[in-house]
């Protein structure tokens, strides 16, 4: 009865994964993707799947920013473009684009594990990045400077935190400016002193997330609408998506895609 | 034969040439847009910030000699340290030693030395002084190693020159290895260690990833090298990953036109020097 359910169980996946994948069956040639760092995670396991099923596509990836991927898919040197935020109405015009999301990505605000502060209300949020309070004294833990650490003005992330958890206030210019996701889970851990910003996706054991008006940012919260601080992240195509191009969007919005994205950290979406 | 190849390689170094002259009009006519009154006031400022559409750049400008000065002083008596130790030691052990590390420094990317720091110094630094991680201390710390071989190979060519030349008619005339070295090789060198100086320096100015990695970036204008600050290639890199057609990502030609620029006027410099 047992090995009867084990083949039935793996009948059912096989048939699963054979239908995610099957829109590729008869396409070949290579896709290019550039943009946002924060979807190369899990971009990198369904391209994985994609290319051992089918050897004869050739998908590549690659960082560069969000706006890089913009302006590289609306010159055609791309076929899709990965950004971590919805485009200006400009760029949408100039480019001809069409956006396609597939996730929904959380930004946390992340200290050193060694740091005690696990909540913070917005008011202190704001003065903490305005550069108004610089010592953690304020806030009943020893006392020590605050090292605070952001992403460039134009980052995607950063603008997501400055509207939705800053509500806009200011970001003082003695912020340290770390260029990616990755670089800054990398200061934080090293920095016990350290405050930033980061995606929900790439946090680990080696950062603290901290929670914002008493709500921790979790995808629960993400999803059911008490924890705000977040974005979606798109698939752009300058014009109607080639037919490789719509296969892979196809296959990160199916249920298979669906899963890589949740096992990464976030929220799948489809809409 | 040899008149065919050196034409060559006349005809190599003038294309080269072309290309670089060709790219340094190329970034002039990309920020030409911005060559009026208000504007070029504006990019001589110490004030970025791209909500208010502030695009000074005399903070990065500061930031990076600031930098590239610290990290060359350190060079400089590291490269001229280890350098004399090669020309005065007996030890042939020791030299070995020495002239093979620099040769290995050399081939080190420079990512490999900002991620090491970020991985060490940064953690060490942070336990001594907590408000200082990413700074210009850090930055120009480990720059310097990535010109103690450039100088150093410099320096070293330039001792060994002379050594060859000269060193056993100074020997015979009853110098002693030391006064060979002090008196009359550091005498007749220093023209054309200006010039390893200088080429060091334009490796300081041009860096990006180790001032990217460790400088921190901050906007504000730094007062000591415990700050962090942010260098005109870190800037480059930074606005360049994510905005594209507005007047931010104008504003970062210029840099470039300015990097440019000033390695223009650093190997003019080295000719001068060298042509004396």
């Amino acid at each position: 009865m047992k090995k009867v359910l084990t083949l039935m169980v793996a009948v059912a996946s096989l048939t699963l994964s054979a239908s995610s994948l099957d829109d590729f069956a008869d396409l070949n040639g290579s896709l290019n993707i550039a943009g946002g760092t924060a979807h190369i995670k899990c971009e990198k396991q369904a391209i994985k799947n994609i290319m051992k099923k089918y050897p004869n596509i050739s998908i590549t990836i690659a960082g560069g920013g969000s706006g890089i991927g913009i302006k590289q898919v609306s010159s055609g040197i791309i076929d899709l473009a990965n950004s971590g935020r919805q485009p200006t109405e400009v760029e949408i015009e100039k480019g001809d684009l069409k956006l396609f999301r597939f996730a929904i990505d959380g930004i946390g605000i992340i200290v050193n594990p060694q740091n005690p502060i696990s909540n913070l209300t917005t008011q202190q949020l704001q003065k903490i990045f305005s550069g108004e309070i610089k010592n953690y004294k304020h806030f009943s833990a020893n006392s020590a400077l605050i090292n605070l650490y952001t992403r460039d003005q134009s980052s995607a992330t950063r603008k997501v935190f400055w509207k939705k958890a800053l509500e806009k206030s200011d970001i003082a210019k003695t912020a340290r400016v770390v260029s990616s996701n990755s670089a800054m889970k990398t200061v934080i851990k090293n920095d016990r002193n350290a405050i930033g910003i980061i995606s929900l996706g790439l946090v680990d054991k080696n950062v603290k997330l901290i929670s914002v008006n008493g709500v921790h940012p979790t995808l629960e919260n993400v999803k059911n609408g008490s924890y705000n601080v977040s974005r979606g992240l798109f698939l752009l195509s300058s014009g109607e998506p080639k037919p490789l191009a719509k296969a892979f969007i196809k296959y990160m919005r199916s249920k298979e895609g669906s899963k890589i994205v949740s096992k990464n950290g976030f929220l799948a979406t489809d809409e | 034969m040899n008149k065919l190849f050196s034409k060559l390689l006349l005809f190599f170094t003038g294309f080269s040439s072309s290309l670089v002259i060709f790219i340094f009009l190329l970034l002039s006519y990309l920020c030409i847009d911005l060559f009026n009154l208000n504007d070029i006031s504006n990019f001589l400022s110490f004030d970025w910030d791209v909500e208010k559409e502030k695009f000074g750049i005399a903070t990065m400008l500061f930031s990076t000699m600031a930098i590239s000065f610290n990290a060359l002083f350190l060079a400089f008596v590291f490269s001229f340290s280890i350098c004399s130790i090669i020309f005065l030691s007996k030890n042939r052990y020791l030299i070995f030693f020495l002239e093979k590390t620099i040769l290995l420094m050399s081939a080190i990317p420079t990512v490999i030395y900002a991620f090491a720091a970020l991985m060490t110094i940064v953690p060490f630094i942070s336990t001594y002084k907590p408000s200082s991680t990413l700074s210009i201390l850090v930055a120009s710390i480990v720059l310097s190693l990535l010109l103690i071989p450039t100088m150093s190979l410099i320096f070293l060519n330039i001792f060994k020159t002379l050594s060859l030349k000269y060193q056993s008619t100074c020997l015979n005339l009853g110098l002693s290895r030391d006064d060979f070295f002090f008196k009359f090789v550091l005498k007749n060198s220093y023209k054309n260690m200006t010039g390893g100086v200088i080429l060091a320096l334009s490796r300081a100015i041009g860096d990006t990833m180790i001032a990217l990695m460790l400088a921190g970036n901050a906007l504000s204008f730094p007062t000591s090298i415990f700050d962090s600050s942010r260098t005109l290639t870190s800037h480059i890199a930074l606005i360049f990953a994510n905005d594209f057609d507005s007047m931010a990502f104008k504003a970062i030609f210029f840099c470039a036109v300015l990097l440019l620029g000033s390695n223009f006027i650093l190997i003019f410099i080295i000719k001068s020097i060298r042509i004396k």
